[in-house]
Formats: C-alpha cells, structure tokens, sequence
C-alpha cells in the first residue's frame, strides 16, 4: 500500500512538469510532498472554496467539473496518473475554479502553495515546464470555444 | 495603638525570649572561665619554685575544665539557634499571616492607591528582614550589653591600669555612629521604594508579554529594565559603601585597643608590676569587648534600616480594614431584591464628582440595562451597591434597607457579579466554578471542598450531588461541549485519581464497541494496536516495546534511559545491535548530503521535508558528528560509544509511516514481532509490572481518554479517516453513557496561571457558570457576555431570561441588540443619567441612546 521514496521518485521524473529536474532535486519534491489517499467519488476540492494545494496523480484518476448557474453539473475534464491539478488557484485569486472528485480511489501527491513557491524559487525550470501545461490546455480551451463558435 | 501592631508581635513570645537571654548569659560565663583558666595555666607554668608535680596537677584539672566547658558551650550553642530558629520563623508566619489577612479586609480605595508590586515585598522581603532582625539581632544587643559587662568587669579585676588602656578608643565608635544612622536610613528608604518599583514592572511585564509580544517592544522593556536595575544598583553601592565605610573606621580602633594594652601592659611587666599571663589574658578579653561594641554599633545602623520597613507595614496595618465582611451567626437573608439609588453622588476627593444626582428603582425581579459612552460611570454605579465605596451623598437601598446598615456579608451574598476580567486562579475548572461557594470551614471533604458552604444550596448536602449540579450549570451556559473536549484529551498520568478501576472499566467497554461499530469500509482508517502485527504509525521503539514512548519516557526518565538499562543489552543479546546500528547510519547517510545542503543553504525546504521534524534534526546533528571517512564507521561502537548510541537511537526512533525514506524490510517486521516477545520475556518481573503494554482489556494512563477509545493510530493518508472516526467515537461516547464519566475528567482540568489555558470565552462561561451556582437575587452583569461570540451570547442572554425570572439584574452591555426585551435601560453620561425608559421609547426619543443604537449598527 505505501508507496516508496524510490517509486515516487521514478513516478514524478516521468511527469511532464519535473523533467528537467536532476535525482537530487526531485528528492527534494518527492521528500516535501503529502500523500493523500481519497475514495471513490471523495470531493477533493470545491469550487469556490479557498485553495492552498496542488495536487499530482500518483493512480487512479479524477474528474473536474463546474456547477452552472441552474445548478447543474458540467464535467470539465478527466484526469490520470502523472498529470497536476488544483495549481490555478494558487498563483490567482486563490479561489478554485472548479470541483474536483476522485473517479476511482485514487492517490495524490498533494503539494502546499508555499513550498511550491519554495520550489520554483530554487528550481525556476518547474515554473518555464508550468507554464508549458499552461498553455496548452489555454490552447485548446480556446479551440474549443472556436469550435463551439463555429456550430452555432 | 496601631502603630505597636508589630511591636506587638515582636514581644508575643516572652517566655522564648527569656529561655533565650538565660541560654545567652551562659554561654558568656563559659566564655570568661575558659579564659580563666588558661590564665590561671600560664601562670602556674611560669611561675618558679612550684614543683613539676603540682604544676602537672594543676594543667590536667584545668584542661579537664576547659574540655567540659567547651562541650556544654557547643551544646548551649545549639539549643540557642534552635530556638532562635523557632522564634524566627513563627514570628515571620505570624506576620504575615495576619498582614495578608487584614490586607483582604482593606477596601477598594487602599488598592487604588497601592500597587501590588510593593505590598508583594512587603509581605516577603521585609517582613523577612524585620523578622530576622527581631529574632537575631533585638537578642544580640542584650547579650552584647551583657558580654561587654562581664568582661569589662573582668578586664577591671585584672587590672585596673590594663582596662584604661584597652577601652580608650571606644568612645570613639559611639561618637561616630548618628552621621552614619541618619543616611543608612535616607539610603534604606529609597532601596524599598526602588525594589517595590521594581516588582511592581516585573508583574507588569510577565503578566502583559503577549502584547509587549505584539508590539515587538523588547528593545524598549529591555530599556526600561535596565533603567530600574541601575538606580537599584547606585543605590546598593551607595548602601554597602556606607557599611564598608563604617566598618573600615571600626576595624582601625579594633586594633587600637590590643596596641595601648601591648604597649602600657608591657611596659607595666618590664618594670616587674604584672605576669606575663595577665597580658595575654588581657588581649583575650579585649577582643571579647571589641566585638559586642562593633556588633552594637551594627545593630544600631540595622536598626535604622528595619525602622523603614517597619513603618511601610505599620502604615499598611494602620489603614481601617471593611466592617462586616465575614459571616455573622445568624443567616439573615434579604427576601425583598427591589434596589434604589436615591440622589447618589460619588467622588473620590470632595472637588472631582464622578456620579451626580444618580435616581433609579428596579424592582424585584426587573432587568435593567445600564448603557453609555466607555467612563459615563455605569461600572462604578454598580461597585456603589457592592459598598466598594462610602458615598459623597444620597443612600442606596436593597429591599427598603439603607446598604450602610446591611452588613456588608450579607449584602455580598445576595448580589453576584460577573465582571469583564473574572479572576481566574491556577487550578482545576471545576475548584473555579466552586469557588464562589468556598466561605466557611466545614471540616470535611478536601482541601477544596471543606470550604463548600453548603447553606447555600436548598438540596444539596453531598459532593456528589455538587458534581450533578456543576454538570448542570456548565451545560446551562454552554460550556458542556468544552469540557467535553477538554475531558477526552485528558492523560489520566497528568491528572491522579481522575477514575475509579470501574471507570476505566466502563471506558475499556466503550473501546469494544468502538471496534464492533467500525465498519469494514472505516477499518482502514485505522491501525489498531494489534499484538501480531507490526505498526506503520509507531516507531520502532514503541513496536519493539509495545507500548507508547510517552509511558516509556514516564517510567524510565527517556527512551534512551529504557535503552541503555535493557533494550541495548536485548539487542545484542539476539545480534541485532549493529542491525540497529547500521539503520540509524543509513537514515543518517542516505539523505544526509541533502539535509545538509538544505540546512547549509538555509533553506525553507527544510522545514517541509516531510518526516518527523525532530528527526531532521538530529539526522543533522548526528552527520556533524560521524567521521570523514565512510571506512572508519565500523569503529564508531569502540571509538564514540555514545555517537553509537545516539545512531541506534535514531533507528528506533524512526516511524515508518511518518517518513518517506525505506527502511523497513519485511525481515525487519519479522524482527521486531519476536524481540516484542523476547522483551516480555527477559524484562524482570517488577519492572514488566510497572509499563503498560498495548492490551485490548487495559487502560492506558499516557494515553488521552479518546486515545484509548480509539486504540489506534488514525490513517494520516486518508482524508476522511479523522472527521470519520471523531464521529464514530462521539456516537459510541453518548451510546455507552461516559458522557458524564468525561466531563468529570474535563473538569479536573487545570486551567493555568490565571486561566491561562482557556481562551477569554471560556473563561467567561466559567465566571457565569460560578455565579450561576452562588445563585443569588441580585445579579450584576459587567459586560459579562463581551468575550463571548454572538451564539453563546445568546445563549446566556436566554439562559439569563429563563433562570432570572426571580433576580433583579443590573446589566452593562455596549452590544445594544441583546437588552432590547430590558425592562428598563438607563442611559449614562458623563456621570449624569441622561434617559431612561424601555427600548422603544428610548428609540423614539432623539437622544444618546439612538445616537449609541445607530452606532453600534
């Protein structure tokens, strides 16, 4: 059930966000980071709610969503293993934009803002490979809008 | 007469002080014939034509003489400081007793002009000192006197030309000591005045370094520390100056007095007029004199000294203590609670009104709301109807009675007051909530409870029946959920006799049912302290021993006291201590370059490094300390047995839940489970009875209540596990009837140094509480709800609404909206009533009262 420092190590090199950081420094990460397991269906962040932490997928897989103004639920996104999320509300208002529940029982490596901050201070290269992510699903967010543009 | 008070008390125990005297005068005659007879030996010794014979007689009877006056000298010695001792300590107790006794008696005014710094060394630091001086030194001029006559008499019979010789000089000591009286004296003064202040700033620091805190004015207290340490300090140079001076001056004529002697007496025995064992006996004697004159003109500049303390205390007993304030025999009871202020007017001087042309009733059982702007005199009108003060003008009545002659006892009993800052003193919650019942000496019960006066109660006459209605007042005013609390994270080791065995039985029941009800699903939440199993959440200490570090640290001292006594031993016995050994360096070598970039670079990543943080720590402390070279670390158990130790300590230390670092095989698991029983077994027998081993059936006293409820570690990974098993532990709680059993323990609580412990609401909540429980007739109310958040306040406004329906209630409030259903409110200003009426009359009318409603909304 325990994940090890080696697994988590191994686990967060393929991450996209920490590829550019050596063994020691993903260390460092993988040594400041909570694990936290949630069950199947567990509300992990809420809109709306004030937010201090990321989190990454270790297993299993989330889904975010957002509740409309009629109070129905609008499904985001799905998220797997290796992939961040809750990071937007960390550098913004500090508000979450969207609710996010486990699909499946899922483990996260959960990361406070400040040692995040800590982080990108030491390690500037994870904030250049944030903004990557960043800016790719930007992109196809405003694809997608074009596109929904174009049907109506 | 006031002015004899301690005088009084000096002279209290005459037949000790003659006991005293007579042991005194003793032992100065034993002093005078030891003296003698050595005389009378050099004489004989020198003198010729004595045969050898005689001379040998004479020497042995007075050695022998000598030898037996020197014991019974040592034994007079003794039982003189015993008594001395006794004298002065029961004159010390007596003092102060009575001091502190008649200080409680004095009224408000003497507290607004004393602060308590200085009555605080009062009642240590000079009463020790007129203490000491009365015992030791108002004997020593006596014996002084006497010794100074014995031997000056025998100094004389001597000879007479020797004791000229001697004594020339002492006029001279006598002629000097009122220059150095009169400024002991001045200088004495300012020292007392100076240490009052000082105590005064050190209270006032230590109660108030929260906000110096706050306002980060170390610099500045530091400062001001220093200004009062050096003025203490010019004026203790100043004092011991003098002194030195004083006995610099007296040292000289000391040695005076022997030179005329050497001098006259050896011109005297050159001419053949006196034996050489005249002289030496002369200069023995002259010594004898000098001191009792030095020590009585010590005394003198003491004396001097004292008579400032003295006259502070006497001046302190001379003010006229409250009249009435203790119980009188008969139970008089006011059964009328209506309250009239008729034309009060207050001042603290004739020239400076505070309260003019105060007018009001409430009658019995009416609410009434005092309101106004913060120093219009609400507060000070209420402490006029306690009696706190005698009244410039006008008469206050309770039931149609003049205050003036109600005694102020009675008059106490019927009125409660809850003020903004209760008193709060240094002990449990519930002696706090008690402690408005402890007026008379019942003799039975405990230490607290002897004072429980039960009069005061229609019902009640048991302590077990108090302890119902305790439980009833705190869920009266909403503090049930608090002590609650309190109570479930209570150690029973902290508090003794908390619990009967059958208690701890009834908690061990609710901790089978806790288990019965946790479903499959909750059992991951959860790591029971299971026999078989090795631990996650334990550390390795604890799964080797099988119990909690904290009955470990309490038996043994610390864990690393259990391990040198036996765990060390254990583990070599079974080839295991270089297993340990090698653990502790792997913990230490694996992340130590890391650490210690981190901790060199001062990183803030450090402090995140998720692991036990005390463990970081000593990974870093233990790394400075190994050797350079990884090849010598093998020598370590023979070169630094005690880096050996610190590293096999670090091993056990470790938990392996808490940290990220691998380091427990499932060989290790295997390990631990056999040394688990290989300890029970090779641990002698007294010292096995004395832990308390994991045991579904046992209580553990390290552990808190809900701990051992719980009897597990809770899953720190899973989110929901905490709120989950809080839950379940609060349903099992009320379902196996503890309720009670911990709220009991909760109120066994200690508060701390004035409440230090509990947050401003709930020390509010037992200030209510307490008066709730004294139940009386008239309540004031001195913005007794201001601490409190806006639920509990209105709660107690409630409370006050269905439990006051008979008690007149004055209350100050600043929070308008709660005293709209008052019978009455009377708006205060600047010492004049301005308005008086209900709420919306007051509303209607275009006054203070809108302007403060508008406010405040």
């Amino acid at each position: 059930m325990k994940i090890t420092l080696a697994e988590e190590i191994k686990f967060l090199r393929n991450v996209p966000l920490f590829s550019k950081m050596n063994p020691e420094e993903l260390k460092i990460l993988a040594l400041t980071t909570d694990t936290v397991i949630y069950e199947d269906g567990e509300v992990i962040f809420t809109e709306g709610d004030e937010g201090n932490e990321a989190c990454i997928i270790y297993s299993g897989s989330v889904e975010v969503y957002r509740r409309s103004t009629e109070g129905k639920l609008i499904p985001l996104n799905m998220l797997g293993p290796g992939e961040m999320f809750g990071e937007l509300a960390l550098f913004g208002t500090g508000v979450r934009t969207a609710s996010v529940k486990a699909a499946e029982e899922t483990t996260v490596a959960m990361i406070s803002k400040e040692k995040l901050y800590q982080i990108i201070k030491e390690y500037p290269d994870v904030a250049i490979e944030m903004l990557k992510v960043q800016t790719q699903r930007f992109a196809r967010a405003e694809a997608r809008l074009m596109a929904n543009i174009k049907d109506s | 007469m006031q002015n004899r008070v301690i005088r009084d008390f000096i002279f209290q125990h005459k037949g000790r002080i003659i006991v005293m005297l007579i042991f005194a005068a003793a032992m100065v005659l034993l002093n005078i014939s030891i003296i003698e007879s050595g005389k009378r030996i050099i004489d004989v010794l020198s003198k010729s034509g004595i045969e050898a014979n005689d001379k040998s007689v004479t020497l042995l009877r007075y050695c022998s003489f000598i030898l037996i006056a020197a014991i019974v000298s040592g034994i007079t010695n003794y039982l003189l400081g015993n008594f001395y001792a006794k004298y002065n300590q029961s004159l010390l107790c007596d003092i102060r007793q009575k001091l502190f006794n008649h200080l409680l008696s004095l009224p408000q005014n003497f507290y607004n002009e004393h602060t308590a710094g200085p009555i605080t060394t009062g009642i240590m630091d000079e009463v020790f000192n007129i203490g000491k001086f009365f015992s030791k030194l108002l004997l020593q001029p006596v014996i002084n006197v006497i010794t100074v006559f014995f031997f000056g008499f025998y100094l004389l019979h001597l000879n007479w030309q020797l004791f000229v010789a001697g004594t020339l000089f002492v006029p001279i000591s006598i002629i000097i000591i009122p220059r150095f009286a009169r400024r002991t004296k001045q200088l004495t003064n300012e020292s007392w005045i100076k240490r009052g202040d000082m105590f005064s700033y050190l209270q006032e620091v230590f109660t108030g370094v929260g906000d110096i805190r706050s306002n980060q004015t170390y610099l500045f207290e530091q400062s001001r520390m220093k200004k009062r340490l050096n003025d203490l300090y010019a004026v203790s140079i100043d004092l011991e100056n003098l002194s030195s001076e004083m006995s610099s001056i007296l040292k000289v004529i000391t040695y005076l007095g022997p030179l005329s002697i050497y001098f006259f007496g050896g011109v005297l025995c050159i001419r053949g007029g006196i034996p050489v064992g005249t002289i030496v006996a002369a200069t023995v004697v002259l010594n004898n004199l000098y001191n009792p004159v030095n020590e009585l003109v010590n005394f003198v500049l003491e004396w001097k000294q004292v008579k400032v303390a003295f006259d502070k205390l006497n001046g302190y007993f001379r003010f006229e203590p409250e009249k009435g304030i203790l119980p009188d025999k008969k139970d008089e009871v006011i059964v009328n609670r209506a309250i009239q202020f008729n034309k009060v007017k207050f001042g603290f001087t004739p020239e400076e009104m505070l309260l003019h042309d105060i007018n009001f009733t409430a009658e019995e059982g009416k609410k009434v709301a005092l309101v106004g702007t913060s120093g219009s005199g609400k507060s000070l009108t209420t402490s006029l109807l306690t009696g706190t003060y005698p009244l410039s003008d006008g008469v206050i009545t309770v039931g149609g009675d003049n205050i003036e002659n109600i005694p102020l006892y009675d008059l106490r009993s019927q009125i409660g007051h809850v003020s903004q800052a209760p008193f709060m003193f240094n002990d449990t919650i519930k002696n706090n909530i008690i402690y408005s019942l402890l007026r008379k000496d019942c003799n039975n019960g405990s230490e607290i409870e002897k004072w429980i006066d039960y009069s005061l109660f229609k019902d009640i006459d048991d302590p077990k029946l108090l302890d119902k209605q305790v439980i009833n007042v705190i869920r009266d005013v909403g503090f049930f959920d608090d002590v609650f609390a309190i109570g479930l994270c209570s150690k029973l080791s902290k508090i003794k006799n908390a619990m009967t065995d059958a208690e701890k039985g009834s908690i061990i029941q609710a901790r089978k049912s806790f288990i019965q009800e946790l479903s499959q699903q909750d059992s991951q939440y959860i790591e029971f302290y299971n026999e078989g199993k090795f631990l996650e959440y334990c550390s390795l200490l604890e799964n080797i021993v099988f119990c909690p570090t904290a009955e470990i640290s309490e038996i043994f001292g610390s864990a690393n006291g259990f391990y040198k006594l036996y765990l060390k031993k254990i583990l070599a016995e079974n080839g295991l201590l270089d297993s340990y050994f090698n653990m502790g360096l792997n913990l230490v070598t694996t992340d130590s370059l890391l650490l210690e970039k981190l901790h060199k670079d001062k990183s803030p990543l450090l402090g995140y490094i998720n692991s036990d943080s005390a463990q970081v720590e000593s990974i870093i402390k233990i790394n400075e300390r190994l050797p350079l070279s990884s090849d010598s670390f093998h020598q370590i158990e023979r070169s630094d047995p005690s880096l050996f130790d610190d590293i096999s300590m670090l091993a056990l230390g470790h938990t392996s839940g808490k940290s990220k670092i691998d380091l427990i095989t499932d060989k290790i698991q295997t390990e631990i489970l056999n040394l688990r029983e290989i300890l029970k077994k090779r641990l002698p027998e007294e010292t096995k009875n004395r832990i308390a081993f994991f045991h579904p059936d046992k209580y553990m006293s390290s552990l808190s209540i809900s701990e051992n409820i719980v009897f597990g570690n809770v899953n720190p990974q899973r989110k929901r596990a905490k709120g989950a098993i809080n839950d379940l532990l609060k349903d099992v709680v009320r379902k196996s009837g503890i309720e009670e059993l911990i709220i009991k323990v909760g109120l066994e609580f200690n508060i701390g140094e004035r409440g230090s412990k509990l947050s401003g609401g709930q020390k509010q909540k037992i200030a209510i509480a307490r008066i709730m429980l004294k139940n009386p007739s008239i309540l004031i109310l001195d913005e007794a709800t201001a601490a409190l958040d806006a639920v509990s306040q209105t709660h107690i406004t409630k409370l006050i609404e269905e439990k006051c329906i008979n008690k007149t209630v004055l209350s100050i409030a600043h929070r308008l909206n709660s005293i709209k259903d008052y019978d009455q409110i009377i708006v205060f200003d600047k010492g004049y009533i301005v308005q008086k009426g209900n709420f919306e009359e007051l509303m209607q009318q275009d006054g203070l009262f809108k302007k403060l409603f508008e406010g405040s909304n």
